[in-house]
């Protein structure tokens, strides 16, 4: 099954508006196993980038790795990338036929999920739900949105959300169709300084509401919070990358570890990372 | 108002190279400053999560810019409640690292005159400490401009005596200079406090807890890479139970001479009586009533005058210190040796994160199949 990543870095330039993006230690060996393990278990990735992204990729040398290719990611700028900061995987969904696998830059998948991917009963799978914390998945009026937009009558708001760090669709025509109400939602929204709330709705609530509202049946690898921590499937970086990024001594323990797994098991890919001056640290 | 860390800039003429190079070079230095409050000791594995201030100009070149919160050090209970008489902060030093010409913060110590702590991210909780002041230099006053609104948002009662300290308190009144506590009691901030920082959120989840029935810093709901610090200092959140800030509680002993330098100024306080019970210990252990009264004056720290200077007196071979005999002051940072926790051989290295912290700091799974 084929996989692709995206970056958008629109949401970087919002904060530093003078910077230079590039990824960190960390993030860049994340990205190098999580497309080394994804090949070799599952199939060929590609890469959505936008401009400094993909320029970025080009300088750092890693184009070559994604085996379906670079390619350009478009997003509207009717979008607030500060809001909707994860606007970028939706523009990528749409863009990658289905079916297919989207992943996050940060979630490594150790095995092949052919089984579940090719199950008839799953047209739809994801890592897993999430509960409806008001906090972070609050009602529907608690978003003004602009003149013109309501919610479709046919969305179940009691339904649980879905984490989608792995998103599989099988039907091109919900994918569209999805992806469209995410985005004419983060399009409608009036101006906000939520960064949260907004972009959870957007991505992960409207989702199993669309599939519900179709009935399309979607699959999570784990139905309970709790069953993440048993599970052997995937490495998800998640809130872990903050702690990294703070945290010199941890991050440098966490980057020979992966770059170790690299050598010892892709070795292809253990190649190209010891080439890249920013791992030059380590290097074994 | 003057910078100090403008040397920390690329020159026109740096390739990336040389920048980091210069940079990586560098010793540890200071850059901010770390508040405890006994609310933020944990027993059970001698962790006090710390609330820091950073210097704004440091933090505006670091990428990504540190948050207040979510660190940590290790420190006995005998310690940890000295530091919580420490009413203006430790200074904390950063050593940093350059890679294509990007400032990032990597080691982080507290230091304690000759002891030194080293700082942790696990993302762990912090409340704010109830009774925080800190310096308002008068090369310094940009520093802290951003933390000055945030304490007057949540503390009304915040006030500026001699306008060089800042107390960030509720229900404190200034009494000829000094302070008196409001009707003997002790009024923390209330509601809520919600910072964000960086490219991701602090969020609060819902959920069991690590402080029992209270409501702070809860796990409950997993969003990719947000955090929550949700400050409810209104609910007598106290990871040791139910001891804590019960009583009045007025100024501590004074942190005097702690850094050499100029600057110095002298408070007068109205000393008053302390009598307290003491939340270090937490309810499972040792509470204790003490009293005692302070005032006095005391100097404070030259070091955001010279950033470039490890000040303080740094000779870990003073007599008596278990350490490792180098008396490099950055080797405690730089080869993770922490000559000022060697009492704390009872707690395992894999330790330092708590499980109740792990939970939240992480916010990952699978990290070990790496």
């Amino acid at each position: 099954m084929n996989g692709f990543y995206s970056l958008w870095t629109a949401p970087y330039f919002k904060g530093n508006p003078d910077g230079e993006y590039s990824l960190r230690d960390h993030e860049l060996l994340m990205l190098l196993l999580s497309v080394a393990a994804y090949q070799k278990y599952n199939g060929s990735t590609a890469m959505y980038a936008d401009g400094p992204a993909a320029k970025y990729i080009l300088d750092t040398g890693i184009e070559g790795i994604f085996k379906n290719g670079l390619k350009d990611l478009n997003v509207s700028p009717d979008i607030d990338p500060k809001v909707y900061w994860a606007a970028g995987k939706l523009e990528a969904l749409k863009a990658e036929k289905a079916p297919s696998v989207m992943i996050d830059t940060d979630l490594i998948i150790w095995k092949n999920l052919d089984t579940v991917f090719e199950d008839p009963a799953t047209d739809i799978a994801v890592i897993h739900r999430e509960e409806i914390n008001p906090k972070i998945y609050p009602g529907p009026c608690s978003f003004e949105m602009k003149k013109g937009y309501s919610f479709p009558s046919s969305w179940d708001f009691s339904i649980e959300p879905a984490n989608t760090a792995l998103l599989y669709i099988k039907d091109e025509g919900f994918k569209v169709r999805y992806v469209d109400a995410a985005l004419e939602f983060m399009k409608m929204s009036k101006k906000t300084d939520d960064t949260l709330c907004h972009m959870v709705f957007a991505e992960q609530r409207i989702l199993p509401m669309c599939a519900a509202s179709e009935g399309k049946n979607i699959f999570a690898f784990c139905n309970r919070i709790e069953e993440l921590r048993e599970q052997r499937l995937f490495t998800h970086m998640w809130g872990h990358k903050n702690v990294l990024k703070f945290n010199g001594e941890e991050r440098h323990a966490y980057c020979l570890k992966m770059m170790m797994r690299l050598k010892n098991e892709f070795p292809e890919m253990y190649e190209v990372a010891e080439k890249i001056s920013i791992l030059k640290l380590y290097r074994k | 108002m003057a910078k100090k860390y403008g040397w920390l800039d690329r020159g026109k003429n740096e390739s990336a190279d040389s920048y980091d190079s210069r940079i990586n070079h560098l010793a540890a230095f200071h850059a901010g400053y770390a508040f405890f409050s006994r609310d933020n000791y944990d027993p059970e594995y001698a962790a006090f999560s710390v609330y820091l201030l950073w210097n704004g100009e440091f933090n505006s070149k670091v990428e990504p810019a540190l948050p207040d919160g979510g660190f940590m050090i290790h420190c006995s209970p005998d310690v940890a409640e000295r530091f919580t008489s420490y009413e203006m902060g430790l200074p904390v030093y950063v050593k940093i690292s350059s890679s294509e010409g990007k400032i990032y913060a990597e080691n982080m110590t507290v230091a304690d005159h000759k002891d030194f702590y080293d700082l942790y991210f696990n993302g762990c909780e912090v409340k704010k400490p109830e009774l925080l002041y800190y310096a308002r230099r008068r090369d310094a006053e940009d520093c802290f401009e951003d933390e000055d609104d945030i304490c007057r948002e949540i503390c009304p009662g915040a006030f500026i005596i001699h306008g060089s300290y800042q107390a960030a308190i509720g229900s404190y009144q200034s009494v000829k200079g000094g302070y008196k506590p409001a009707n003997g009691s002790y009024g923390s901030a209330n509601g809520s406090y919600q910072s964000v920082y960086g490219s991701y959120n602090l969020i609060s989840f819902a959920g069991s807890g690590v402080s029992g029935g209270n409501n702070l810093f809860q796990l409950g709901s997993y969003l990719r890479g947000s955090y929550l610090w949700n400050f409810n200092n209104n609910n007598n959140n106290n990871n040791a139970g139910s001891a804590g800030f019960l009583s009045s509680f007025n100024l501590r002993s004074l942190w005097s001479g702690f850094l050499s330098g100029s600057g110095s100024f002298i408070r007068t306080l109205l000393g008053g009586s302390y009598q307290g019970i003491s939340g270090i210990y937490g309810s499972g252990y040792k509470n204790r009533a003490f009293g005692y009264g302070s005032y006095g004056y005391g100097s404070f720290g030259g070091s955001f005058t010279d950033p470039h200077v490890y000040r303080p007196d740094l000779s870990l071979l003073s007599a008596g210190r278990d350490n490792d005999g180098d008396d490099n002051p950055n080797k405690a940072m730089i080869n993770g040796i922490r000559p000022a926790e060697s009492n704390l051989d009872f707690i395992p290295r894999s330790g330092r994160f708590m499980p109740s912290y792990r939970m939240i700091a992480e916010m990952g799974y699978g990290l070990d199949l790496i």
